[in-house]
């Protein structure tokens, strides 16, 4: 049956789901330098992030203007921090244009993940 | 489900043909609530982050926090999120016993999650660490503070449909609004996976 199919589907991306978490805490008990480790541990959040945004929220297999409304607002936010990044290097250090070249980063990654997440996207079953 | 909204007529065609959007009015809806979420939390969450990065002291501020605890509360919700998700297949499978146990379920890990959270707040408090004791204890607090609202909301949608589900049964739309209740829960979870990170696990990494 489809939906048992679905139910185990489910289930299996929980196990996934908790590998990721205990992976993520883990990190704090071994000796990791500090900016690896918070990479690691956000890198995991993201993966979790998206397993549930596609497989829980069915993003999946979701309509492009679905997807529309999730991105949007995903890259204001984005540009809203890319747009504070100069005042915050202002209170660490002098302006630089390495900050302006690491504030390209986010957004160069928010469009591939955008434009790989709307060339997955298919239209649902009628 | 494609819903037909209306006839347009193609411009210089004259051809009159339906304009079909493959998803429903009210998932569109609820999407566009969703949108509005993320604006809330997404500024919230960059202004944490820039912020910290501004001010060194934080992450001494932050090793006060328990991250086993935050991490317990993590695999609570995820779980949660997984009952809600059977939920919805079991709708979809028309059984309305199996959407009554895995909506309890859900329902019963959310307010687990409150009573964790609660735990730890009193904890901190007694410590001495209170809203006013410093910028990140204020950003904790209100960060954790909104989502746990969002958490008590959807423990109430939850425990609704747990109702309406036993004391009339699966209808023809219940699924549609399992669908709905379950998108707005996943997405408490999904910002909780950031909040995770961010205040407890950045902060105490060594």
């Amino acid at each position: 049956m489809a939906s048992t199919n679905e139910n185990r589907h489910y289930v299996q991306v929980w196990v996934w789901l908790v590998v990721l978490l205990v992976a993520s805490t883990a990190i704090v008990l071994l000796p990791i330098p500090p900016a690896i480790g918070v990479a690691i541990v956000f890198g995991a959040a993201v993966i979790k992030a998206l397993l549930v945004a596609r497989e829980y929220m069915h993003l999946r297999a979701e309509y492009w203007l679905v997807y529309a409304l999730a991105l949007l607002p995903t890259a204001l936010v984005l540009t809203l921090g890319v747009a504070l990044l100069p005042d915050i290097a202002a209170h660490l250090t002098s302006y630089s244009v390495s900050v302006y070249i690491a504030a390209i980063i986010p957004f160069t990654a928010a469009t591939l993940a955008a434009v790989a997440l709307l060339n997955r996207s298919q239209a649902p079953a009628e | 489900m494609a819903h037909q909204l209306t006839d347009v007529s193609v411009m210089g065609s004259g051809v009159s043909e339906p304009l079909e959007l493959r998803v429903s009015p009210g998932k569109i809806g609820m999407w566009v609530f969703l949108a509005g979420e993320i604006m809330i939390f997404g500024g919230l969450i960059g202004c944490f982050v820039l912020l910290r990065l501004a001010h060194g002291g934080w992450a001494a501020e932050g090793e006060h926090v328990n991250w086993r605890i935050g991490a317990f509360n993590t695999l609570v919700l995820l779980t949660s999120s997984m009952s809600m998700a059977l939920a919805l297949g079991e709708a979809r499978r028309n059984n309305a016993g199996g959407v009554k146990i895995c909506l309890a379920i859900t329902a019963l890990l959310g307010l687990a999650f409150l009573g964790i959270k609660g735990f730890e707040y009193s904890r901190e408090i007694g410590e001495g660490f209170t809203p006013w004791s410093g910028l990140f204890w204020n950003f904790y607090y209100m960060l954790t503070g909104l989502h746990a609202m969002h958490v008590a909301v959807g423990v109430a949608v939850n425990s609704t449909f747990l109702g309406l589900t036993a004391r009339r049964g699966l209808v023809s739309t219940s699924a549609l609004h399992l669908e709905f209740a379950g998108l707005y829960w996943h997405f408490v979870d999904l910002v909780w996976i950031f909040l995770f990170p961010l205040v407890y696990l950045s902060t105490n990494v060594k």
